[in-house]
């Protein structure tokens, strides 16, 4: 058994050792010089001029050295990638790639990133992100517009450390994205050619939608739900009770005239208001064609209705035709629910709350209302019901 | 950004000096007019001027793009009404362009075209220049180039990201980078040399024909005026270059490079008046035979001969030669631009059929004597070589005065040249002659140069009835201690006679009496001839460097490979081993070589295993098989026989388990040993374990008497603890513990 696992071992090894995964892109620089190499062979050749064999030596000399040097500078160099904890899109967001160089020689100019992604889920689904990998011998192609998804520099990786590198991750759709392999490349030491290797490192991330102002919805809301005294101590505006300053509480609550009339700091209360909770039901459907670019606007507007509620201290909750979020508060709890506007795409058939009778019907809870976001719409909000 | 300043300002000095290189290659190919010289050295300074100001911007583009349809212009009308030719325009164009494209850059674009215009300079070079200068420029360029691309990338790389800078990951200029890029492009440098002599010379000159500016040596056209040998006597320019393959000669004074014969002579001026055309002689495996010619007796000593070119297909040989054949080696190509063969003309003269202007290279197999038992000469000289001007009466008195009593050609011969030699003076600083140069030398100023006296020996011996020629060519040579060749200078050329003889055929005489040594200076002589011999390799080896050469090459790589026990078995090929080098001396250098190598790779392969006493069965095979090959390797040189080769590796290799098997400890034995490391240093620190002492007692005592140590001591203490007592000992966790242990142990040594 043993034999046989040190037997795929060693095969595993031979392989990796013998069929490194390595891309190999000509810049402009590298381009011009195999040309010139070849016109200058041909020269060579032609003429037998031994001097035009020397140059010509020199310049499959570069070439031999780039190709051995880059290989040397990315083999064995290890990554590892930090995901932002949070990505939007379309915002560049920090992340970090953890890169470390075994080796007993500093590598030099070292680049690590993720070029492309792989939409799985979202409006992007199936498509590529990032610039295509163009072989070396297509000389004749340019340098791809398209950006890396996520790039990180280090100029000098000494022997035997770790770096943690920052890197910008930046997709540009909102979605759920697969992230297949890393690549680790160099374009040193003459920048002739780029050398990349691939290491696996298979991810998923989501992409959450970005936000826009949505005030004329929240207005709506405010305006039907208003804002009610619980008659509680807590966080609100209206006058609840005083009382004695306690050592360690906000100077700025003391009630100076009191304070002054009695001669011992007292403290102003206020009265908590009510924690309203609210559930956006995301209508993604639509008899009529939806241009794709007033749902986007659909949805980074209910991004921005959640955010504002959340804002104000409301609990949030979320449903849509694949998932069912149940109100609630927190940072967490807001990008559960933006993981999963991340994901909707408009459809031509109707959801389980199309209606807005049934919204009423599986409202949550004897205080909570229930709201539609006809999304394709822009101006969705539609109707309400108080349970 | 203080780094990136300095980083621009080696940029900026390397890419002038890399810009600099091929203007000054073009310029020792004589291809840059003066004007055009100085006008560029003075750009160069003003550039860098104009780009450090910033006075560079988009909108000049006009100007320059006019510039450059003007310098166009006007070469075309050069081409077409000057002699201007279209490579010496193309060369004016590119050192144009470098000084257009120095004053108008602006971005790493613009420097990568300065990259590419100074390589377009190099490789025009290459149609210009092929001298020695080319060599040395070339291997500045390289070294320089690799510098500058690389210091280019870094700079890039920098600019492209600022935040690096913000960053403090600046690039640094340091010793140890600089060191990598010299040592990258000396890598390099070497990568190209091996490129070019392994890069197969197919070339057959369809488009360009192969020369090279020719040494212009005055006596080698048809007709020769008295007079000219003379004015070259002091120029030291090597005509041609001897090796002595079968060792050097003792005396190279006497040998008469016999080049031209001249027959009529018209009062000032000799000339060839046989036809050109000869003969082929007779082509054996590519050896031309010389020996009926020469009346050889046998093959002796081999020369090998570079002959510069000489604008005249001649090949210079000694008489009597055995044979003579082209090239270096026993391979003689059939095609190519060094294909050819030798023929002789009417004269005796030898000339080579190679249509190539690049020099030639022969091989000239010197006779060990006249063979007198060879038959007569069957052809008798033709009329020509009794050809005389009109003489005055006191020349025809003087000759038959000369030749009183004598009967023979022979005699005849002797006397004159006996009367010559003894009753006038050599000399180059002749006084005017009249219109009859040999009348005057012989009866008013007696002196002359070899000339002078070839001449009138054979107007004396013509007069006297013997067939006689004048012949020119080059006498001695001056011996090079640097190369060990023998360099036969222009100002060793030399007229002399040649006289017919009924029974030996055409025999040589020099009635020229010894001259005075040319004027040396020694330090100038040494000088010069590391010169030419840095310049005969260059040629040898570069410039003539083809097929033949690299299969030559190849040959004595595959001799130096091949196992002794075959080599043994083979017989020397006398032609084929010309100039191979011994392979005796790169055979050892290999087999140590390899050797060596073959031990590094075995100690690094095992090294961590040995140190930490753990060596397995797979240290154990990786070493026997590193030590297998090794001998494998030194008895495929050294001829062994296969038995004795595999009882020597297999005793070797039995030698090798034992030593890893010794060094095959547990990892807890080898942790014990790391306890023990601490205590024989402990001890001599004075701090020695009781008899009744335990590893953790002692070491906790140890801390209490080291306290600048107590923390590290202690978590040793743990660490061995868990170690020697606990689960099986992790490899890895043993070298940490050996780790700590010397670290603690050096600290107790410096206390």
């Amino acid at each position: 058994m043993s034999a046989t696992s040190h037997k795929q071992s060693m095969r595993e090894r031979v392989r990796a050792w013998t069929k490194p995964p390595r891309e190999l892109v000509m810049t402009s620089s590298g381009k011009f010089l195999c040309l010139l190499t070849l016109g200058v062979g041909f020269g060579a050749v032609n003429t037998g001029n031994n001097l035009l064999f020397l140059l010509l030596g020199m310049l499959l000399s570069l070439i031999l050295a780039s190709g051995v040097l880059s290989e040397a500078v990315v083999r064995d160099v290890t990554a590892k990638r930090r995901l932002p904890p949070r990505l939007v899109a379309g915002v560049g967001t920090l992340g970090a790639y953890q890169v470390a160089n075994p080796k007993r020689f500093a590598s030099l100019s070292i680049d690590v990133g993720d070029r492309n992604v792989l939409a799985v889920a979202g409006p992007a689904a199936g498509r590529h992100f990032g610039p295509p990998v163009i072989p070396w011998w297509k000389v004749w192609r340019g340098k791809p517009d398209a950006e890396s998804v996520a790039n990180a520099y280090a100029l000098r990786l000494d022997r035997d450390t770790e770096a943690s590198l920052d890197a910008r991750f930046s997709i540009p759709i909102r979605g759920r994205y697969h992230l297949e392999t890393m690549r680790i490349s160099t374009r040193f030491p003459f920048g002739l050619f780029e050398k990349s290797r691939r290491v696996d490192s298979p991810a998923e991330v989501t992409v959450l939608p970005a936000g826009i102002e949505a005030s004329d919805w929240v207005a709506t809301i405010f305006g039907r739900f208003g804002e009610v005294a619980t008659n509680r101590r807590g966080a609100g505006e209206e006058f609840y009770g005083l009382r004695d300053y306690r050592t360690g509480e906000d100077q700025r609550q003391i009630h100076w005239k009191s304070t002054a009339r009695r001669g011992a700091a007292v403290i102003r209360e206020t009265e908590a208001l009510t924690q309203r909770e609210v559930e956006i039901a995301f209508c993604d459907w639509s008899a009529r064609p939806i241009l794709p670019a007033d749902f986007e606007r659909g949805v980074s507007k209910t991004v921005g209705l959640i955010s504002a509620l959340s804002g104000k201290g409301w609990r949030v909750g979320l449903r849509t035709r694949d998932d069912v979020i149940a109100p609630g508060t927190g940072a967490g709890h807001v990008d559960r629910m933006l993981a999963a506007l991340a994901v909707v795409v408009p459809h031509t058939t109707a959801t389980v709350f199309d209606d807005i009778a049934d919204l009423a019907r599986i409202a949550v809870g004897p205080s909570a209302t229930v709201s539609a976001v006809r999304a394709e719409v822009g101006l969705a909000f539609e109707d309400s019901a108080d349970a | 950004m203080r780094e990136l300043d300095r980083l621009n300002k080696v940029f900026e000095f390397s890419l002038y000096a890399l810009l600099l290189l091929p203007f000054l290659t073009i310029a020792f190919g004589g291809a840059v007019p003066p004007a055009m010289g100085v006008l560029f050295a003075a750009a160069l300074p003003a550039s860098w001027w104009f780009h450090r100001r910033g006075l560079a911007h988009a909108g000049q583009a006009r100007w320059w793009n006019a510039i450059v349809v003007l310098f166009l212009l006007v070469t075309a009308w050069q081409l077409v009404l000057t002699e201007l030719s279209a490579l010496e325009g193309g060369i004016r164009f590119v050192l144009v362009l470098i000084v257009i494209k120095l004053f108008s850059r602006l971005s790493e674009r613009d420097e990568l075209q300065l990259f590419a215009l100074s390589f377009l300079g190099l490789a025009a070079a290459t149609t210009v220049n092929e001298d020695l200068t080319f060599g040395l420029l070339f291997a500045v360029y390289v070294v320089l180039g690799t510098f500058t691309l690389a210091v280019f990338h870094l700079r890039s790389e920098l600019t492209a990201r600022p935040r690096l800078a913000l960053r403090g990951e600046q690039p640094s200029l340091n010793r140890g980078y600089i060191a990598v890029l010299v040592g990258m492009a000396s890598l390099i440098l070497a990568a190209s040399l091996s490129i070019f002599f392994v890069f197969p010379r197919i070339g057959l000159g369809f488009f360009a024909p192969q020369e090279r500016s020719g040494v212009s040596v005055t006596g080698f056209s048809d007709n020769v005026e008295l007079g000219g040998h003379g004015a070259i006597r002091d120029n030291p320019e090597v005509v041609m270059r001897v090796e002595f393959l079968d060792g050097p000669p003792s005396n190279t004074s006497s040998f008469y490079w016999r080049t031209l014969s001249f027959d009529e002579y018209d009062g000032r001026r000799w000339a060839r008046t046989l036809p050109e055309r000869g003969r082929a002689l007779r082509l054996d495996d590519g050896v031309s035979d010389l020996s009926r010619v020469h009346r050889s007796a046998g093959p002796g000593d081999r020369l090998q001969i570079y002959l510069e070119p000489l604008g005249k297909d001649v090949l210079p040989v000694i008489r009597p030669s055995h044979s003579v054949r082209i090239g270096v080696t026993q391979y003689v190509l059939k095609w190519g631009p060094r294909a050819g063969y030798v023929r002789r003309d009417w004269y005796d003269d030898l000339h080579h059929t190679i249509d190539s202007a690049v020099g030639i290279a022969y091989i000239l197999t010197l006779s060990t004597g006249f063979d007198e038992d060879a038959e007569p000469p069957s052809r008798e000289p033709s009329r020509e070589f009794l050809q005389l001007p009109e003489l005055t009466p006191r020349v025809r008195n003087l000759a038959a005065q000369m030749t009183r009593g004598a009967t023979t050609n022979g005699e005849k011969a002797e006397a004159i040249t006996n009367a010559l030699r003894s009753q006038y003076t050599y000399t180059t600083d002749l006084p005017a002659v009249g219109d009859d140069p040999v009348d005057a030398f012989l009866f008013e100023t007696r002196r002359g140069h070899c000339e002078y006296f070839a001449t009138a020996t054979v107007l004396l011996l013509r007069e006297s009835g013997v067939p006689t020629r004048l012949v020119n060519g080059f006498l001695g040579g001056k011996w090079n201690d640097v190369g060990g060749y023998l360099a036969v200078r222009q100002g060793d050329a030399h007229s002399w006679a040649e006289y017919w003889d009924p029974v030996r055929g055409w025999l040589q005489i020099d009635a020229t009496p010894a001259s005075d040594q040319l004027p040396t200076n020694s330090a100038l002589e040494a000088g010069r001839a590391m010169w030419d011999t840095m310049r005969l390799r260059w040629m040898k080896w570069v410039i003539e460097y083809d097929l033949n050469a690299q299969i030559e090459v190849f040959r004595n790589i595959a001799a130096v490979l091949q196992p002794r026990g075959l080599m043994a078995g083979q017989e020397r090929d006398e032609d084929a081993a010309v100039e191979a080098p011994d392979p005796a001396d790169w055979r050892r250098a290999l087999l140590i070589g390899g050797l060596a190598t073959l031990l590094f790779f075995a100690y690094r392969r095992t090294r961590r295993r040995l140190r930490r006493h753990d060596a397995t069965w797979r240290t154990t095979a990786t070493a026997v098989t590193f030590v297998g090959t090794g001998t494998a390797w030194s008895g495929w040189f050294a001829g062994t026989d296969p038995q004795q080769l595999a009882l020597g590796g297999g005793v070797v290799a039995l030698g090798v388990v034992a030593a890893l098997v010794r060094h095959s400890r547990t990892h807890e034995a080898s942790v014990a040993d790391v306890f023990e490391l601490i205590e024989r240093h402990a001890a001599k620190v004075g701090v020695k374990r009781e008899a009744d002492e335990g590893p953790s007692t002692f070491l906790l005592r140890l801390a209490d008497l080291q306290p600048d140590q107590r923390d590290a001591i202690e978590r040793f203490r743990r660490r061995y603890l868990a170690a020697r007592f606990g689960a099986a000992v992790d490899p890895e966790e043993a070298d940490r513990l050996r780790a700590a242990a010397h670290r603690i142990t050096e600290r107790l040594r410096s206390n």
